[in-house]
């Protein structure tokens, strides 16, 4: 999955369009937040620092020939810094040290913190639902309010989320089939009244 | 050939160095180098001058201070003559203590004591053209691996800044905006901008008004139902009777009002003639929609009221009563706009509200949410006071010195355990002498609903923790009492059918607050009654279903004779 392919114009124009056509048929109110990431995860960039100085350091220490011990210093601090530098610009490093509890964790208090910023519970009905992607978790986050009947919907809301997580990992396509499948149950469990007023604009706007 | 203990040796050597060069990094290093022989550390105290201490190294004891290619195991005992070095140390004040300065000599005995040995059986000295160039091996192969990586840092920082941290497809702006169904107003504020009616209305009750509403909503929409809204001409405008009549015709049951909020106040309106409220309905009620079959909806309304400044609002006993707003003659003599009785033009707004509007913001078939656990919200959020608080207390308690705090917190006491046992048990009829009509009526919607679900909302060892007192407002017929209600309990739904808990938490208790409105006629005085008898007669409470005394028949939940429970708020949503 790449990042640029979410944040581009393009996946935003067919993000909002999948949530209008959506929206069409039910009186969920659907909102699609896509993050760079979730955590600032600051302490995986220097653990990798950490683990270049001390090979830096094994390096001065076990280099069976003599050095310089003025540079050593400076080898170890320059080696803290290329560590960290190389985590946080490489994201597949940066989550080779990082739990996956951790991330899902930073994603859920994420999701659940855009919900109330952005107003998503204060439709009339609560019918809003936030779905929060993640790009550096490659994970995404569903937030129903409680008008959507998670309960009565069961194993197939769960399924669905569960599509919609993995879509993540696949890119916006697989996600805007994904949505696309919520499609039909939140017809079933809050379909559009006649006079349903769409509460959350579906214009996109920067986070 | 290095032997394996003194390789060891170096690399222990190494490791020292490498440690106080670490440390070194935040703490300064003032005595390393001024340590006596220079042993192991940093060749000498010359090299210390680094910073800390500028007069420390200033005895130039290295004069070759370009030398640095010669450091300890790069000297050469026996071969060469060992520099003659002048060591120094700092004092805590750092003055050179050049009085214990000392020319050492390997071999002779320093102003310390003996110096440790010099390595010189290390036999490395040798290496130190091989020591440059590993250094500069290992430097470069930093500057090739190190330096990229640090350029395509900075790269991917500025390419990542670019494309932005993400995006929504909505903005807060829109979702708290009247696009969200927001109050353009507080409603407390709404409510509390209520009080200037009574400049030129001194008769006009926010509480009657609620009950007018309730009632007006309700006969509304059985009129609806019934096809006969024509009948409510002198209240119902055609445009809302026909937004109304746009919802169909079928026999309308069972409106409950769940919800009634104040969202615009305009004292101004028709050229400063009338005024103008706001308010949002939440109800519920059921319609038939064939032979014995029904189906409940949800709806939010907004309607509009209206009336002139010069209309007058009715007395309590008469404000649910819909009659010729202007003799008081039965609906069924208006005729059109007018009254066949008094000939007045009555569906105007001149002599009581009227509804202008009515916009119907939702509409749903589907039946209440009661299982599954909603998170408490606004508990830790700061009380709101009303500013005129004390004034209002004071006023009262001037009127009525009887009024007791402690009686009165004694009777909502004892209206907080009634209502919890009867809406844990499902028998809502015995908190009924403690509730207004309309309250009542709204939560009996709520049992109505549970029983159908074959559910029941627990509430255990509920207990009230804490009141305040955060408004107090008289009119001329009630005082209304707010107090903030901080409690705790344990909260849970039950399904009956096999006891299992579907919502809630049966082992937490859950704290929360609430906005309690008591209301007690203003020409009562006297203390609460913190027991379960009628206030009236003080006979043991034993109502009939209109809340009627069976003993002196008063209507014991009107307000008229001891406090009620008039409006229950939550937390989040109080405004004041």
């Amino acid at each position: 999955m790449s990042d640029a392919e979410w944040l581009s114009d393009k996946a935003r124009s067919k993000v909002r369009d999948g949530i209008v056509a959506l929206e069409a048929t039910s009186g969920a109110e659907v909102v699609a937040t896509v993050c760079a990431r979730s955590g600032h995860y600051r302490h995986a960039d220097y653990l990798v620092g950490a683990l270049f100085a001390l090979l830096a350091l094994l390096f001065y220490l076990f280099y069976p020939e003599p050095l310089f011990d003025d540079v050593a210093v400076v080898l170890v601090v320059a080696s803290f810094a290329v560590g960290a530098v190389l985590c946080a610009s490489v994201s597949a490093v940066r989550r080779l040290f990082l739990s996956r509890k951790l991330m899902n964790e930073e994603v859920r208090k994420a999701a659940r913190a855009k919900f109330v910023e952005q107003g998503i519970g204060r439709t009339t009905g609560r019918t809003g639902i936030l779905v929060y992607v993640s790009l550096f978790e490659r994970r995404v986050e569903v937030v129903p309010d409680i008008g959507i009947p998670v309960q009565q919907l069961g194993k197939r809301w769960e399924d669905a989320v569960a599509l919609l997580d993995t879509s993540a990992k696949k890119g916006v396509e697989a996600f805007l089939a994904a949505l696309a499948a919520t499609g039909p149950m939140l017809t079933e469990a809050v379909p559009r009244a006649a006079d349903d007023v769409n509460e959350l604009p579906d214009d996109v706007v920067q986070a | 050939m290095k032997t394996k203990s003194m390789r060891w040796h170096v690399r222990g050597a190494r490791l020292l160095r490498a440690s106080c060069l670490a440390v070194g990094l935040c703490v300064v290093a003032t005595d390393a180098g001024a340590r006596p022989g220079g042993g192991s550390g940093f060749k000498g105290g010359s090299r210390s001058s680094s910073g800390s201490s500028g007069s420390r190294s200033s005895s130039g004891s290295r004069s070759s201070s370009g030398s640095r290619s010669t450091p300890n195991k790069g000297s050469t005992p026996g071969t060469s003559t060992p520099s003659v070095e002048v060591f120094s140390y700092c004092c805590q004040n750092a003055v050179v203590r050049t009085d214990v300065a000392r020319v050492w000599q390997p071999g002779t005995l320093g102003p310390f004591g003996a110096g440790p040995p010099r390595p010189a059986e290390l036999r490395v000295a040798e290496s130190s053209d091989m020591a440059v160039g590993a250094t500069f091996v290992f430097i470069l192969g930093f500057v090739f691996i190190g330096a990229p990586v640090v350029l395509i840092g900075g790269v991917v920082f500025l390419v990542r800044r670019r494309r932005g941290s993400g995006w929504t497809t909505v903005s807060n702006a829109a979702a708290h905006g009247a696009g969200a169904g927001a109050p353009a107003q507080p409603p407390g504020q709404v409510r509390r901008s209520l009080a200037m009616i009574r400049t030129w209305d001194p008769d006009f009750s926010v509480a009657l008004f609620d009950d007018f509403a309730y009632a007006l909503y309700a006969e509304a929409h059985t009129a609806r139902g019934a096809g006969t809204l024509d009948r409510f001409a002198p209240y119902l405008s055609p445009s809302a009777r026909a937004t109304l009549a746009g919802l169909g015709q079928r026999p309308v049951s069972a409106v409950i009002v769940g919800a009634m909020r104040y969202t615009a106040f305009d004292p101004s309106a028709a050229g400063g003639a009338g005024v103008r409220l706001t308010v949002e309905f939440e109800s519920c009620y059921t319609e038939a929609t064939g032979p014995g079959q029904a189906q409940s909806y949800y709806a939010f309304e907004t309607w509009q009221f209206v009336r002139h400044r010069s209309a007058r609002s009715r007395p309590p006993d008469r404000v649910r009563v819909f009659a010729c707003p202007s003799c008081g003659a039965p609906l069924d003599r208006v005729v059109g706009s007018t009254c066949g009785y008094c000939n007045q033009v009555v569906d105007q707004g001149a002599f009581d509200w009227t509804v202008e509007s009515v916009t119907v913001q939702e509409r749903s078939a589907r039946p209440p949410i009661l299982t599954g656990t909603t998170e408490e919200e606004g508990t830790s959020l700061a009380t709101v006071y009303d500013p005129g608080v004390q004034a209002g207390l004071a006023a009262l308690q001037q009127r009525d010195p009887a009024l007791g705090q402690e009686a009165l917190f004694a009777r909502i006491n004892l209206m907080f355990q009634t209502m919890q046992t009867a809406w844990s048990s499902l028998a809502w009829e015995s908190a009924r002498p403690y509730l207004s009509d309309n309250l009542f009526q709204t939560n009996a919607y709520w049992i109505t609903a549970y029983r159908a679900q074959g559910l029941r909302n627990v509430t255990q060892n509920a207990r009230i923790v804490r009141l305040e007192v955060v408004r107090v407002e008289s009119d001329r017929w009630f005082d209304a009492l707010t107090v903030r209600l901080h409690a705790t309990g344990l909260d849970f739904t039950l399904r009956d059918a096999d006891g299992a808990v579907v919502g809630g938490n049966r082992g937490k208790e859950r704290p929360y607050t609430e906005y309690w409105t008591l209301v007690r006629g203003a020409t009562r005085t006297g203390p609460a009654q913190g027991a379960p008898a009628c206030p009236n007669c003080g006979a043991p409470m034993n109502i009939t279903m209109a809340a009627l005394c069976q003993h002196c028949g008063v209507k014991v939940n009107s307000g008229e004779f001891d406090w009620v429970l008039s409006r229950i708020e939550q937390d989040e949503v109080y405004g004041g």
